[in-house]
């Protein structure tokens, strides 16, 4: 999926969103089926790239409903976890394995806001650099910032600060997901990425303060 | 015959009930479920390796010896250990073999005239385990679900496994201790909810978040310290006593540790022990710095999952350690609630294991999501880590990242996979190294060599790597390099056929008293059933018998069992055709 497709393709989403279903042919009985497992001859499919959003049955869209995918997490997980399937034959149990670990892997993706809009948009962060003069400028401020706050208060209010810079930034993408152009989308990833590792490096300083903390009282 | 006829139903079974074992660094126990109740299989067994009358023994037998220093503590401490790691602990040190041993190599402890890896001492602990656990069941065990530390590394988890394969144990699998506990709670109680658990046993301590739905039980983040519990709890009153100088000072350091540990037992009861040489106040003092590290570690778990304490619906208590009033006090502060401690914590982990084995077994549809506790990477050019699996990812997992080469023409990469959360791969755990040959000589910066680690469900890592153009693909079981290589696993075979005959004569006897054991039950449901088919001079001739043969089995004379089950067989022999005569007479 490029990324002038996925534009493309939510301009023509945004009237009528329906949650996606898998769509695909059983290689045992041949029937079609929108499922990882067959319906009629309970063989597991041997495809392992599947659209994370297909597989859980989720509208591609950055919108998605939390609650409903950790269901479909679980009924996921009962149909493939190793554990329910001792007693079928060896070869079974290694296609679910492998729909099991795209599974693990799908429902880190979509859970998370920024890796989900990754993926949505199949953002590649190593193939450009950051060109915004606003955004470049605003990094600068952000990193003096980052430098002068020492305490633990200090760091805090930063971090939350942060925090409700990234919200803000995700909701206009959510609302706007269908309408934006595809630079101005990359632009807003661009900006969430780095917000999250800006908000890592928040948390391991955070980190330092509480073990600087601990020496202190330990002596 | 006999059983034949009396008990249609109790055929023989093809598939044995799995156990759960809970593999402990101070006690480990076993438990069952039958009949839908859990049931604990063994005493708690102490962790303890010693030699008495030039053999091998494991448990009370070894404490209540008065040579301490033939035994080994603690073994679980040295599991996926190094020489090098070894000699920075202060409970093991004086064990070591050969202080000059290879520092990365496989440690081998002194016992006795014998030189043992903490392998071969787990699979000895093991062993007694199973023994005691066949004498209850009166069948043999042959799988077994196995706890361990959620931390385990690798190495550690590896360690586990080579033990039970040692002693013919099939691992259904190694299952987290936290997540067994919550296993064991959660079904108990029926709950539902986000729960800490808070485990801090004999050595090590580790903390999970879980989540209770519908059976599901999902680890939403682990964390902990392989070498943190009560074992540094017995150090900090012994590092007491020695420096305050009092009588005990001059005792040797396990009889020292010994005292220590009763001290520490008796002020979990009172103000003060019996000697009035540490007050709890005194106690609750020295513990203080460790019980801020495992709280580090809570809060460490609580970040990764994205919660707070006031998501948290319970916190249950697991392992002994959390008898310390001062534990449990300073962990309801930090959740501003009352610690869960109504069940034994002790036994929780192996009733966990138990309802896992259970349902592995086809029991129960009870499923367990867990976690990588560490985070996996390889190391790169310049000694820093890429992290390929980051730490909390759910298991089975399998992720891949693509690297290529550094100079024009290299046909070969060396790919260091190492285990931790520090940046330098130096600082982490190494697991292995692996060489990829038969790279194209081509340009650098050109092959692209995709690296793929698979994590399976007991945790354990297996490493490929695929080269595009040449479609070569090569991989690795990470046999971790303090775990033992496949060549220390046959010697171990080897060796272990070597004590065999030993074995053996120990294996007669249980299989005597096992045949013997089931005799008896059944001739005595006979008796209770068709009692009207005996004489009572017959009835009281088969009871001497039982008797005699009971008393046999119970002082495991090998030769007198044999001959008092067969004596038993031979007197209920027409017993047994009266009853089938009897039985088919009824059904026509």
């Amino acid at each position: 999926m490029s990324k002038a497709n996925a534009v493309v393709k939510n301009h023509f989403m945004s009237d009528f969103i329906l949650p996606s279903k898998l769509s695909l042919v059983c290689q045992q009985c041949q029937q079609g089926i929108n499922d990882i497992r067959c319906p009629y001859c309970h063989c597991f499919t041997q495809q392992t790239n599947h659209n994370y959003f297909d597989l859980f049955h989720c509208v591609h869209s950055l919108d998605i409903d939390l609650e409903q995918l950790q269901q479909r997490y679980y009924v996921l997980q009962q149909l493939t976890h190793p554990d329910q399937l001792q007693s079928l034959k060896v070869s079974e149990r290694i296609k679910a394995t492998a729909l099991n670990q795209l599974i693990n892997q799908a429902y880190q993706v979509l859970k998370n806001p920024l890796q989900r809009a990754k993926y949505l948009f199949d953002y590649q962060e190593s193939e450009h650099t950051i060109a915004d003069p606003i955004l470049l400028s605003e990094i600068m401020d952000l990193q003096d910032a980052l430098l002068e706050s020492d305490t633990e208060a200090e760091l805090l209010l930063f971090k939350s600060k942060i925090q409700c810079k990234f919200d803000t930034i995700f909701n206009q993408l959510k609302m706007a997901d269908s309408i934006y152009k595809s630079s101005e989308i990359i632009r807003s990833l661009d900006t969430l990425n780095y917000y999250t590792k800006l908000l890592t490096q928040v948390n391991d300083q955070l980190e330092k303060h509480l073990n600087r903390f601990d020496n202190v009282t330990a002596n | 015959m006999l059983l034949q006829i009396s008990e249609p139903t109790t055929q023989q079974q093809n598939k044995l009930p799995a156990i759960g074992i809970d593999l402990g660094t101070t006690h480990s126990l076993a438990a069952i479920i039958q009949n839908d109740q859990c049931v604990t299989l063994t005493p708690l067994i102490p962790s303890v390796v010693g030699v008495l009358n030039e053999q091998l023994t494991v448990g009370q037998a070894v404490l209540d010896q008065p040579d301490t220093m033939r035994a080994i503590f603690s073994v679980k401490r040295l599991m996926g250990l190094s020489v090098q790691d070894v000699q920075s602990q202060s409970i093991h040190q004086h064990v070591l073999a050969d202080q000059q041993q290879e520092p990365s190599s496989v440690p081998r402890l002194v016992l006795g005239n014998q030189q043992l890896t903490a392998v071969e001492l787990s699979a000895e602990i093991l062993r007694e385990v199973k023994r005691q656990s066949e004498l209850k069941l009166g069948h043999e065990v042959h799988q077994a679900v196995i706890t361990v530390p959620a931390y385990f590394n690798d190495s550690q988890r590896q360690a586990t496994k080579d033990a039970a394969k040692l002693e013919g144990l099939e691992v259904l699998r190694l299952l987290n201790e936290p997540t067994a506990a919550a296993v064991a709670y959660g079904l108990d109680q029926q709950s539902s909810g986000i729960y800490a658990v808070y485990d801090l046993g004999g050595g090590t301590f580790d903390c999970s978040i879980i989540k209770f739905n519908q059976g599901i039980f999902q680890v939403l983040a682990t964390s902990g310290d392989t070498h943190l519990g009560g074992d540094d709890f017995d150090q900090v009153i012994m590092d007491h006593m020695i420096n305050s100088k009092n009588q005990y000072g001059k005792l040797d350091l396990i009889a020292l540790r010994l005292k220590a540990r009763d001290i520490k037992h008796q002020l979990s009861q009172s103000e003060s022990d019996l000697d009035g040489c540490l007050t709890q106040e005194k106690f609750n003092e020295l513990i203080n710095p460790l019980i801020d590290r495992t709280l580090k570690c809570v809060q460490q778990a609580l970040s990764d999952a994205k919660l707070t304490v006031n998501d948290i619906a319970g916190v249950i208590m697991v392992g002994g350690s959390t008898r310390v009033p001062y534990v449990i006090d300073r962990v309801g502060k930090f959740f501003n609630q009352m610690p869960l401690t109504n069940l034994n914590p002790d036994e929780i982990v192996a009733h966990g294991a138990a309802r896992q084995a259970y349902a592995l077994t086809g029991g129960t549809s009870t499923l367990l999501l867990d976690v990588v506790p560490l985070s996996l990477g390889v190391e790169l050019m310049g000694g820093l880590v890429e992290r390929i699996i980051e730490r909390n990812t759910a298991i089975p997992a399998r992720y891949a990242k693509t690297f290529t080469t550094q100079q024009d023409g290299q046909s070969g990469l060396v790919l260091h996979i190492v285990q931790g959360e520090r940046d330098k791969a130096d600082d982490c755990r190494s697991l292995a190294h692996f060489t990829f040959h038969g790279i194209p000589p081509l340009k650098a910066g050109l092959p692209k060599i995709k690296v793929t680690f698979q994590i399976d469900a007991d945790g354990l890592l297996t490493v490929s790597a695929y080269e595009e153009s040449t479609q070569i693909q090569q991989s690795v079981e990470v046999n971790a390099t303090y775990g033992l290589s496949v060549q220390d696993m046959r010697q171990m075979l080897v060796d272990s056929f070597n004590h065999a005959q030993v074995d053996l004569q120990e294996r007669r006897i249980i299989e005597a008293c096992l045949k013997g054991k089931g005799l008896i039950n059944t001739v005595i449901t006979a008796c209770q059933q068709d009692q009207s088919l005996l004489h009572h001079n017959q009835i009281n001739e088969i009871y001497v018998v039982i008797d005699q043969l009971e008393s046999d089995i119970n002082t495991r004379k090998l030769d007198e069992i044999v001959q008092g089950t067969h004596t038993l067989t031979q007197l209920t022999h027409d017993f047994a055709d009266r009853r089938l005569a009897h039985a088919l007479k009824n059904l026509t």
